[in-house]
């Protein structure tokens, strides 16, 4: 008896172990098509987790634009499949997600990661055997700046909106501002580049913050209290930030509230309701506006709502026009190498080579190090508690910025 | 109808046979005393007795009902009680709070202070105790605390294991007259000792074990004059 | 009646109470008089100056003006740490067994009450009620979490616990516990996916818990700072408090507590006794699941947000907690939870003026856990250890 209660014991055991490392091999496990003509493109980006929700969709986004724009390769003879991979926003399952992927040599493109500190260790994977990968949202400066080939981005760079959202509350007339940031390589960093404008702007920096703390801000919210900044500018995720801002609002605080894109999600309503509303409000910076900002995504909203029966989350765009980017550059690579399945280092040339780009965000070239020549950034400001309205939230500000150099 | 009737009784501790075929009988109202060197199974038989120790082979018969099916816990509830090898005091408890655990298995509590009022008669030294931690009194006051717990259960039968263990000999005769008294009142008591002579002498019949089985057995005044039992159990005077 | 009333041990019921006064005054005077007089010392140094030229006050002003609502914020989260540890000092009072899948208990009970709640906001039930209603509610809400996480407990101990009671080493078990912990981690995220689709679950707004009730203002320079405590932190320490008393009762004053107590120290003569331990162990896993069944509750009540894995840095600390009180020792437990929750509160709310903003917040859990090891340098048994006779 006790003997097999304790077999049943272990197998529980075993049974979490294997649940924990689940979720990251979906992919791989597909068989091989019978043509040797296949070419697969993978997805990365958080399918399960915290940040689930942007995750999957920026994987939808990339599903509806080979669903819509891979005719021309299949018209050559090629089936393109998709490898959706889910790094889970943690850089290890990002890494080890990349070997696989590097080691599939069906896999010409990886359209990847919702997280620059996932993005930047997974893509020296990817550099390691020369596999292109164009990034939908990844934002920390570092994912071009180690100048890879392959390395390519269709969004703005964190020192960039760091800038942006520095100059917008220095314009809205901020005096004094309290820093906070989650202590990640994109949180910190774009926290670091707004600090630095703040002080060149004049603004007065009172605090310098970072927290892992996800539920009792308390402590941290006394130092924040005394130095009563006019505003408290998170650098992470909104679900470190919405907490934080609610919290802040409970114990009084009156002042304004910025962050940066990576508050985009209808979930910071629902977790900071009434209180982002309340007093000077909250703003958010992004290199990512509604799908309904931009000019070619009427048609995408409509598709993805048919596809998918919900409305698209922040990338969801970027994700299709990083996969369209993808398919094109495949598409030049195999023509010039007579229809026959392409190298990776090819691939990676001919998205360097693309010249006005056409996607549905923007139009996109890229310059040498894989940035793209010019770049949308938004301030945006939360007008509404219930987060059903989030994707009508009103733009303050729209900039076109050139990456620096 | 015996009070206890153990038949034919077989144990192991994993591979080793620790009791072979034991059968011994208590009739109601007797003290029996088992003897025996050490390891020879005396504590095995009692801790079978009160459902601690598995039984592989035998049976252990209560006023004619198979103890067999039962579980230690609920072997108390039977009417059986035992003051365990070493007292097993809870030694952070009080000896209040002891005496109250000793009458767990008794429904309500309406009895509680004419039990207790009992059990201080027997041994005064408790009342003058009864805030304190088990774990200070002494020796003899922790033996006492024993026997008055499992005297708090109203059992028919007491299992008495080594109660003069490590007490003064002085002590030792006033734990020993008390046993009497407490079988004078009406309980049964099986009596496992080291000290052949006190056993001996209390003891209406007694048992020789001997590596798990019965050797001797007979009334404990004849026992005494033995001269095997004198020999190997008496110090050979 | 007057049988019934004369029957309740009213020592029982105060002396928890008593004890939780001094533990909190104690701790608040104490740390208290460590920064004031840092500040005092400090105060003609760059730190001092420092302080006069962000905030035009001196560092002992800001000191002072701060500590009221430093030391409501740290008993707050104190008691929440308190309640948590209840459930690990329990378990290991009776098993010397540390149920690292307390944590996930708790977490579960989390979940239980909150979607529970979120179901009831879908039906448009909770915008309505009047404030009464919503504290019926929400006792309804901790009451199911308490339920899942109770049996939830007794179940992982009879599945997970039970066959290895008997094992030779102490960590086969503590081995099987992580295993579970796990396991419960991701039956939760799993569960979550497949079902709502969603990693964050968000605690509803409804009744009056979101409204602070505030006691005055303090001057600061050019500053008020504001002092309150929200109606949901009041409630937190309320129920942390009956949890404590409800416990402190079961255990030292019923009967059920004193086999308990039996069962901690001599499982074999508790046998004889005529108690059914595993009854009592199960019974022992079933009371630490529904206070952190409670606690899990009442912490989303409190930070609003959760998530799969929202078990953890609380159940961390409220280990830490149990065994900074000494584990095994209820009272213990509420004092290592009050001590726990004031010190990283005072580290967190007073590191970064006094470092001159070198170590800000960030650093309140290394302070914290600093003065732990210290603690326990020198009182390896944890600051109620010697006191074995509480031992439950």
């Amino acid at each position: 008896m006790s003997k097999r209660l304790f077999a049943v014991a272990s197998l529980l055991i075993v049974a979490s172990m294997l649940l924990a490392a689940c979720g990251a091999p979906a992919a791989a496990t597909q068989a091989p098509a019978a043509a040797d003509k296949v070419i697969k493109i993978a997805t990365q980006s958080p399918l399960s987790g915290d940040m689930s929700a942007v995750g999957v969709d920026i994987k939808r986004g990339a599903e509806l634009a080979l669903n819509q724009l891979g005719a021309p390769l299949a018209g050559m003879g090629f089936k393109v499949e998709l490898a959706p991979f889910d790094d889970q926003g943690n850089p290890d399952t990002g890494v080890a997600n990349a070997k696989q992927i590097v080691s599939d040599p069906a896999i010409l493109c990886v359209v990847g990661h919702y997280n620059s500190g996932v993005q930047i260790p997974s893509s020296e994977v990817y550099h390691t055997s020369g596999l292109a990968n164009v990034s939908p949202a990844n934002t920390n400066p570092k994912v071009t700046t180690r100048g890879y080939p392959e390395i390519n981005r269709i969004v703005g760079r964190d020192d960039v909106q760091g800038v942006v959202g520095a100059d917008f509350a220095a314009e809205k007339g901020v005096k004094s501002v309290f820093v906070v940031h989650d202590k990640t390589a994109y949180g910190q960093g774009i926290a670091e580049f707004f600090k630095k404008e703040s002080e060149a702007k004049g603004m007065q920096v009172l605090g310098f913050e970072g927290t892992e703390e996800k539920a009792n801000f308390d402590a941290l919210l006394s130092p924040i209290m005394a130095a009563n900044p006019d505003l408290v500018y998170f650098g992470g995720m909104y679900g470190q930030a919405a907490v934080l801002f609610k919290q802040a609002r409970a114990k009084g605080f009156q002042g304004m509230f910025m962050s940066d894109d990576g508050f985009d999600s209808s979930d910071a309503a629902k977790i900071g309701g009434q209180s982002l509303i309340d007093g000077a409000g909250t703003y958010y910076s992004t290199v990512s506006g509604p799908a309904t900002l931009y000019p070619g995504t009427a048609k995408f909203i409509t598709d993805f709502k048919a596809a998918y029966n919900s409305d698209p989350q922040p990338f969801a765009a970027q994700g299709y026009d990083s996969m369209a980017i993808c398919l094109k550059a495949i598409e030049d690579a195999a023509k010039a190498n007579n229809n026959a399945v392409p190298t990776r280092e090819s691939v990676a040339k001919a998205i360097r080579a693309l010249k006005d780009f056409v996607g549905i965000t923007g139009t996109f070239t890229f310059n040498s190090i894989g940035d793209p020549t010019s770049a949308k950034y938004f301030v945006i400001k939360v007008d509404s508690a219930d987060p059903t309205a989030w994707s009508k939230n009103s733009i303050a500000e729209t900039l076109d910025i050139a990456p620096p150099q | 109808m015996a009070m206890l009737e153990v038949t034919n009784l077989h144990t192991y501790y994993g591979n080793i046979h620790a009791l072979k075929g034991i059968s011994l009988t208590i009739e109601q109202g007797e003290i029996v005393t088992l003897i025996g060197a050490n390891g020879a199974g005396k504590t095995t038989t009692l801790r079978a007795i009160c459902g601690l120790v598995k039984t592989q082979g035998g049976t252990i018969q209560l006023e004619s009902e198979d103890l067999n099916p039962y579980k230690a816990h609920q072997i108390v509830y039977k009417g059986v009680s035992m003051v365990p090898e070493g007292r097993g005091v809870f030694a952070r408890l009080s000896v209040s709070e002891n005496l109250d655990l000793g009458a767990y298995s008794l429904p309500d509590r309406k009895t509680r202070d004419a039990d207790l009022e009992k059990v201080f008669t027997i041994f005064p030294r408790l009342k003058e105790r009864e805030k304190q931690i088990a774990g200070t009194l002494s020796g003899g006051e922790q033996q006492m605390l024993a026997i008055g717990r499992a005297l708090m259960a109203h059992p028919r039968l007491l299992l008495l294991d080594e109660p003069s263990m490590g007490l003064s000999p002085i002590l030792v005769e006033s734990i020993f007259s008390t046993v009497k008294d407490i079988n004078r009142q009406g309980t049964t008591i099986l009596l496992v000792e080291q000290n052949a002579q006190m056993a001996l002498t209390i003891a209406d019949r007694a048992y020789v074990l001997e590596s798990g089985i019965i050797a001797m057995q007979g009334k404990g005044s004849e026992l005494l004059e033995d001269p095997r039992v004198i020999k190997a159990y008496l110090g050979g005077q | 009646m007057k049988r019934l009333f004369s029957s309740i041990n009213i020592r029982e019921l105060l002396r928890p109470i008593g004890q939780l006064a001094i533990f909190s005054l104690g701790s608040a005077v104490i740390l208290s008089a460590i920064v004031l007089l840092l500040a005092l010392i400090m105060d003609k140094t760059a730190v001092g100056l420092g302080v006069l030229a962000r905030f035009h006050v001196s560092l002992f002003t800001y000191t002072l003006v701060n500590l009221p609502q430093v030391l409501i914020d740290g008993l707050t989260i104190g008691f929440v740490y308190a309640a948590i540890a209840l459930g690990y000092t329990m378990v290991y009072g009776v098993l010397e067994f540390i149920n690292f899948a307390h944590s996930e208990i708790f977490a579960v009970g989390a979940f239980v009450g909150v979607e529970i709640l979120i179901f009831l906001d879908g039906l448009g039930i909770l915008s309505a009620v009047p404030n009464w209603a919503a504290f019926l509610i929400l006792i309804g809400a901790i009451l199911a979490g308490m339920l899942a996480s109770g049996l939830l407990a007794v179940a992982v101990e009879r599945v997970a616990y039970r066959p290895l009671r008997g094992a030779s080493s102490r960590l086969v078990p503590l081995i099987s516990a992580i295993g579970v912990s796990f396991f419960l981690q991701d039956a939760i995220r799993m569960t979550e996916s497949l079902t709502t689709g969603q990693f964050n679950r968000i605690f509803p707004t409804f009744g009056n818990f979101d409204d602070r009730l505030k006691f005055g203002e303090l001057p600061m320079g050019a500053n008020m700072i504001t002092l309150g405590v929200s109606i949901k932190s009041i409630i937190v320490i309320i129920a942390a408090v009956l949890m404590l008393v409800g416990l402190n009762y079961l255990v030292n004053a019923t009967k059920i507590g004193k086999a308990i107590r039996a069962v901690a120290q001599d499982r074999t003569t508790a046998n004889l006794m005529g108690i059914n331990v595993n009854y009592i162990i199960s019974f022992t896993f079933l009371v630490g699941g529904l206070l952190g069944g409670a606690a899990g509750v009442l912490y989303a009540l409190k930070f609003t947000r959760i998530d799969p894995f929202v078990g953890f840095f609380p159940g961390l600390k409220a280990f830490t907690a149990a065994v900074l009180g000494g584990i095994g020792n209820i009272t213990g437990a509420l004092l290592g939870g009050i001590v726990l929750g004031m010190l990283e509160t005072f580290a967190g709310s007073y590191l970064g003026v006094f470092t001159i903003g070198a170590a800000g917040t960030e650093y309140k859990d290394i302070f914290a856990f600093g003065i732990l090891i210290l603690v326990l340098i020198f009182r390896p048994q944890g600051l109620m250890g010697e006191n074995v006779s509480q031992k439950a």
